[in-house]
């Protein structure tokens, strides 16, 4: 997975833990997923979109409707490594960010989640908010 | 463009999102395994192409083909 052209792309760096790890100390296939949100989150917080106010003023959450996440290599215990996040796909129905994890030049995994916009009380499906649809077109 | 024109359009827009070959009138869409990301993604191509709007209050009235050729039609003043 290449990073497309002109994108924004938002970087979080983690030194994996051993709470992480399995007990080959090898970073366990669920941890993945746990820093794949945190590097969503990141991502948001970078472009100053502010979702903790999403959710408690507009009643409006983010849902992961698919996760395809491969694995390459696997992190190891003390390892740093790096998320590296854009949009891939925005539109009124959902966002797909496509993250690499790398390990200084090594790919470790790359993942592309797809969530949808949700209205909390009701956990109704909803348009997404325009201002993350425009993530997608930089 | 004639009503029947528009008809068969969104009914090719509704083949291609939800990737059916079938896409029957009054058919719920909910039977065509169209979900609500699904429709909402129908909608988001449709003002696309119409160029559009179609306000969120407006969303739960999206059932089935005819339902959506009736409201693309009344925003394209038909």
């Amino acid at each position: 997975m290449r990073i497309p052209e002109g994108v924004y792309v938002a970087k979080l760096k983690v030194r994996v833990g051993y709470v992480d790890t399995d007990r080959a100390q090898v970073m366990h296939h669920s941890t993945y997923l746990r820093y794949l949100e945190a590097a969503r989150v990141e991502y948001l917080r970078d472009r100053e979109y502010d979702f903790r106010a999403m959710e408690l003023e507009q009643g409006l959450s983010l849902a992961v409707v698919e996760a395809n996440v491969r694995y390459k290599a696997g992190a190891r215990f003390d390892d740093m490594i790096e998320l590296q996040t854009w949009v891939a796909v925005a539109n009124r129905a959902k966002l797909r960010f496509d993250t690499r994890i790398v390990r200084g030049e090594e790919v470790l995994t790359t993942a592309e989640i797809t969530v949808c916009c949700i209205k909390i009380p009701e956990a109704k499906l909803c348009s997404m908010p325009a201002a993350l649809i425009n993530f997608g077109s930089a | 463009m004639a009503h029947e024109e528009l008809r068969d359009a969104l009914r090719e827009i509704v083949a291609e999102v939800a990737e059916i070959d079938e896409v029957p009138d009054s058919k719920p869409f909910k039977d065509l395994g169209i979900d609500s990301m699904m429709a909402i993604e129908i909608v988001a191509e449709v003002e696309r192409r119409y160029k559009i709007k179609i306000p969120e209050q407006e969303l739960e009235q999206i059932r089935d083909l005819d339902s959506v050729v009736t409201l693309v039609a009344s925003k394209l003043g038909k």
